[in-house]
């Protein structure tokens, strides 16, 4: 590792995150990436990825654990990109033993795999030396009381969760979880292009934790389910009282639920449902290339004949102008993994309803526009909100369902964002300022854009429940959402689930 | 035992004493095929396309050349296999060995395999039972059965060398094509075949065997085969020509297909075989009589600018001229206009006419437009009095370098890219002029440059297709334009530009 790495301080790594045990340290990761290096034979360029994750479990259902569980493991990966000059696709070779033996046996398998396929390889000619990795300011996802919290800790808070449920009369099922995970990774491809020691798609080293917990309580007779979860880097952050009590609260309002016709309602979101049902516009944030051209990207406008090329939306009013769809890598609850020369300020994705900025490859900014970075799409974003609270939203409504989430949320239409989902946990009837009783759960079939353009009243927007993507070494994607009012909303059939 | 101890003393002294022996050493693993134990004709057929993949990857070891790292060589198409696939079919195919007891339903399979061996003689007589006893059975049975001796001798079913499956058969190929055994079999059962579309078909396969990709093998084929195609077809009714419209290309409604396979293959194989003869030597005269010629050969051809004057080039930066960077084309000198983009992005693993683009990740770092550079190089190296000059124009960036980009530095990197790669010309960079989108797209839109005004002739101005080269004689009229790339398997695109750079230099060398 460079000391120009070391003195940025981007990767704040605790004194918890060297247990050797669970993650590995920079030292450890760098000492491995160097042993590695040093079995490969040359003639060819080689790549290799060091990871390690922890991972703790306690599952439970019907008020008893299940699962309990403190894994961990370690991956490194070998790779050789070109031999010879010539590109290969990436083989790769992946062990967890990292005795010299077993890395050595890993590279000699990855060099004798990548002579199995070779494509022509021309030489790179004389091209301008590469970038150094610029320097990507992110706010900490490092926590020590995730990474502290132990299967003992995990179990006590399991029991007071099932003990409140328990005084209730109810069941209650949840799952908490907590990572650690760390990565880096060297290659030796291009050495003669290389201005410092990291090619900017090298991965520095960088760890991560992560903690989740979600809470349903059901009550004994089937009809009433509540639930609540909350997802952070940090676990402290999550109150599993105050999850406890809300998910309670939620079974107990929603026993005997009654059936209403389908169709088109007023709808109050409450921030998990919002964070649900725009899920699909989020991802579809990333690709401004897919945009620029005839497809199925909603964010398509058509063809600009004059000038000869496609126009996206952007620029264009694409929702209510009361709402911002914004990522600012260093507020302390929007803090992610970096990758690569991505684009290391805040971006804002949607502004006062505008459409201003989709995510593009680097490529796309040297050639295109103005810079040499990569835009990622959001993996953590905050949208804008107003001021008006959910009970002030219930009493301004005449009729009208308050839906507490959204399940299974699927993309009919690719270029409307048209999608369907059921309702869960809590759907209830407002009738004149008040809710009335409690209603059995509807299929939508609705457009999060139709929806964002069809707002009455925002509500303050708060951390919803976001899990990591990747099994084991996603990092966080946290998300701020508000509670909304929106008109018109499209449920298409009830369903019996609760 | 005792009086091995040596030996394993001596092992480890030398293991300990070098590191390196200690490892184990990749070797290719012994690809040696043992066809002892094969027994159908179908495992002859993948023994002997396994022993030549082999012998393949092992000119790699060995010598370190990639044939698919080369220009596409249409010679390769019809060299023999090597002697170990031959080996191979040879000791595979002894139990097929006695012709007379196959069963005459396996002559598919077992006549590649008898040709793969060097056995033609075997093939002969199967081919022959095959033959005698499709005429037994009827007109309709013989002409289907030489339809498919025909493409079987003619190397067009089966695997063939690189990879592909052929006609939908699996298999071997025959490689190389056997043009006496085609003759043979088409002289005796051709004229018993009375189908007129069957005829065609088979006429038209002798076409293309004669034409094998780039290649012209067998004028005299064409002259013979091309004649009756063209008349049989004349001789045909619409309902005949949609039929054999459809048994050619697979189901159409376009009433345009066959002529334009027609166009393709048989035309293009005539004009291959005279025409183009006719039109080099025209251009060997002058350039007056080769446009003359060209347009009576293409009259649809009208917006060809052959002929006329080739606008004067203008650049901010000049390059590698000297002081005699204009007038340009140079007077009294052949010349070849080259427009080249630095700015293509290769999104594309394969597309190899993508040139430097911007280096995004670390695979597929390596393969940047070969096609083009190379050719480049090779026209170069081959012609050091052509005058070629790269029009290129800046794009405000190179490679991924975008600050403080400059006219000259963005010229100087690509002179220094080109020449690296052992091109030497002329270079003349325009600046571009260009402006950004509104709003939030910011996507920079560039303007047409003069040169690619004056270059678009009546069509529309704007960025040509990279590599795209216009032959200038040397005074100074439009000869020939082409994408500069290597043959393909169906076009002789730079033998082609070759062809005529020579007629036009011997011209002017004479001339002097």
């Amino acid at each position: 590792m460079s000391g120009q790495r070391k003195a940025s301080g981007l990767w704040p790594v605790s004194a918890a995150a060297t247990d050797p045990y669970r993650i590995l340290s920079r030292e450890e990761c760098e000492s491995i990436l160097e042993r590695a290096h040093g079995f490969a034979r040359g003639g060819g360029e080689t790549r290799v990825v060091v990871t390690s994750w922890w991972q703790g479990e306690l599952r439970w259902g019907r008020n008893r654990v299940s699962l309990s569980s403190d894994r961990r493991d370690i991956s490194l990966n070998v790779e050789r990109r070109v031999v010879d000059g010539r590109s290969i696709g990436a083989l790769r070779i992946t062990t967890n033993q990292l005795d010299d033996v077993s890395i050595e046996a890993a590279v000699r398998a990855a060099e004798r795999k990548s002579l199995l396929g070779i494509d022509p390889g021309w030489g790179l000619g004389d091209y301008p030396a590469l970038p150094e990795f610029p320097p990507f300011h992110s706010a900490p996802v490092w926590s020590d009381a995730t990474f502290n919290l132990t299967p003992e800790a995990r179990a006590e808070v399991a029991r007071s969760i099932i003990a409140a449920v328990e005084a209730e009369g109810l069941l209650s099922a949840g799952y908490l979880e907590v990572r650690g995970a760390s990565a880096m990774s060297r290659g030796t491809e291009l050495p003669e292009l290389r201005q410092g020691e990291l090619a900017f798609w090298d991965l520095p080293y960088s760890v991560w934790t992560h903690a989740q917990l979600s809470i349903t309580v059901r009550d004994s007779t089937g009809t009433g389910s509540g639930w609540a979860a909350l997802a952070s880097y940090d676990w402290n952050r999550i109150d599993s009282e105050a999850l406890t009590e809300r998910a309670i609260q939620k079974c107990v309002a929603s026993r005997n639920p009654v059936a209403l016709e389908p169709g088109r309602y007023t709808v109050i979101l409450e921030p998990q449902a919002v964070a649900d049902l725009i899920e699909p516009l989020i991802r579809s944030l990333g690709a401004r290339e897919e945009a620029e051209r005839p497809g199925q990207s909603p964010w398509y406008l058509g063809p600009d004949e004059h000038l000869g090329l496609h126009r996206s939306k952007l620029g264009t009013k694409v929702v209510d102008s009361r709402i911002s769809i914004s990522h600012d890598p260093s507020d302390p609850l929007l803090g992610i993994v970096a990758s690569p020369v991505e684009t290391p300020g805040p971006v804002t994705w949607i502004d006062r309803g505008v459409l201003t900025n989709l995510g593009y490859r680097f490529e796309t900014d040297v050639k295109w526009l103005e810079g040499w970075h990569t835009l990622r799409g959001p993996l953590a974003y905050r949208m804008s909100g107003g001021d008006t609270t959910i009970e002030e939203m219930i009493a301004s409504t005449r009729r009208g369902l308050l839906v507490t989430r959204f399940s299974n949320v699927r993309r009919l239409d690719e270029r409307s964002l048209l999608c369907t989902g059921l309702t869960r946990d809590g759907l209830w009837l407002i009738e004149n300022g008040q809710i009335t009783k409690a209603v059995k759960n509807f299929r939508f079939t609705e457009s999060p854009l139709f929806v964002l353009n069809s707002v009455d009243q925002l509500g303050e927007p708060v951390p919803v429940f976001r899990p990591v993507l990747h099994p084991f070494l996603g990092g966080p994607a946290p998300a701020i959402v508000p509670a909304l009012k929106a008109r018109d909303f499209s449920f298409t059939s009830l369903v019996d689930a609760v | 035992m005792r009086g091995l101890g040596w030996l394993s003393v001596l092992l480890s002294v030398l293991l300990g004493a070098s590191p390196v022996a200690g490892q184990t050493l990749f070797t290719w693993p012994d690809m040696a095929v043992d066809v002892s134990t094969y027994t159908t004709v179908e495992e002859c057929h993948a023994a002997v396309l396994r022993v030549t993949e082999s012998v393949r990857r092992n000119e790699f070891f060995l010598h370190r050349v990639w044939r698919d790292t080369l220009p596409h060589d249409p010679v390769e198409d019809v060299k023999p296999i090597p002697p170990e696939s031959q080996e191979a079919a040879r000791s595979c195919g002894a139990r097929f060995s006695d012709v007379e007891a196959q069963p005459v339903s396996e002559y598919r399979m077992l006549v590649p395999l008898y040709l793969a061996a060097g056995w033609d003689d075997k093939a002969r007589a199967l081919v022959k039972r095959r033959m005698d006893a499709a005429a037994r059975e009827g007109e309709a049975a013989l002409a289907a059965a030489l339809d498919t001796v025909v493409h079987v001798y003619s190397g067009r079913t089966g695997t063939a060398a690189w990879g592909l499956s052929l006609a939908g058969f699996p298999g071997l190929s025959v490689q190389p094509p056997r043009f006496d055994l085609v003759t043979e079999v088409v002289d005796e059962y051709l004229p018993r075949v009375s189908d007129r579309l069957r005829r065609v078909k088979i006429l038209m396969a002798q076409v293309q065997l004669a034409r094998f990709g780039a290649l012209l093998l067998d004028s005299a084929r064409i002259e013979w085969a091309a004649p009756q195609i063209l008349t049989l077809v004349d001789s045909l009714s619409e309902t005949e020509k949609a039929q054999l419209a459809e048994e050619l290309t697979g189901f159409t409604e376009d009433k345009d297909e066959l002529e334009k396979r027609l166009y393709r293959e048989v035309y293009r194989a005539v004009e291959s075989a005279s025409k183009r003869q006719v039109l080099l030597d025209s251009l060997r005269h002058s350039t007056a009589a080769y446009v003359r010629e060209y347009r009576r050969q293409y009259p649809r051809a009208v917006d060809i600018p052959y002929g006329q004057p080739a606008p004067a080039l203008e650049a901010d930066v000049w390059l590698g001229c000297g002081d005699e960077c204009v007038p340009r084309p140079a007077p009294g000198r052949v010349s070849l206009v080259v427009f080249f983009y630095h700015d293509v992005v290769r999104e594309r693993p394969n597309d190899l006419h993508q040139c430097i683009g911007v280096i995004a990740n670390a695979s597929g770092i390596r393969a940047h437009c070969p096609r083009l550079v190379y050719t480049l190089r090779r026209l170069a190296d081959r012609f050091p009095e052509l005058d070629i000059t790269i029009v290129a124009r800046t794009h405000g960036f190179f490679g991924y370098l975008k600050e403080d980009m400059t006219a000259e530095k963005e010229a100087e990197l690509l002179k220094r890219w080109l020449e690296s790669f052992g091109v030497r010309a002329v270079i003349g960079v325009t600046e571009t002029d260009y402006w950004r989108l509104p709003n939030h797209d910011r996507r920079r839109i560039d303007e047409p440059t003069t040169n690619e005004v004056n270059y678009s002739f009546d069509g529309p101005a704007g960025p040509r297709p990279n590599g795209w080269s216009v032959l200038i004689d040397e005074d100074g009229l439009i000869v020939y334009d082409t994408v500069l790339q290597p043959d393909s398997r169906s076009f002789a695109y730079e033998s082609q530009l070759i062809e005529m750079i020579e007629a036009l230099l011997e011209r002017n060398a004479a001339r002097r």
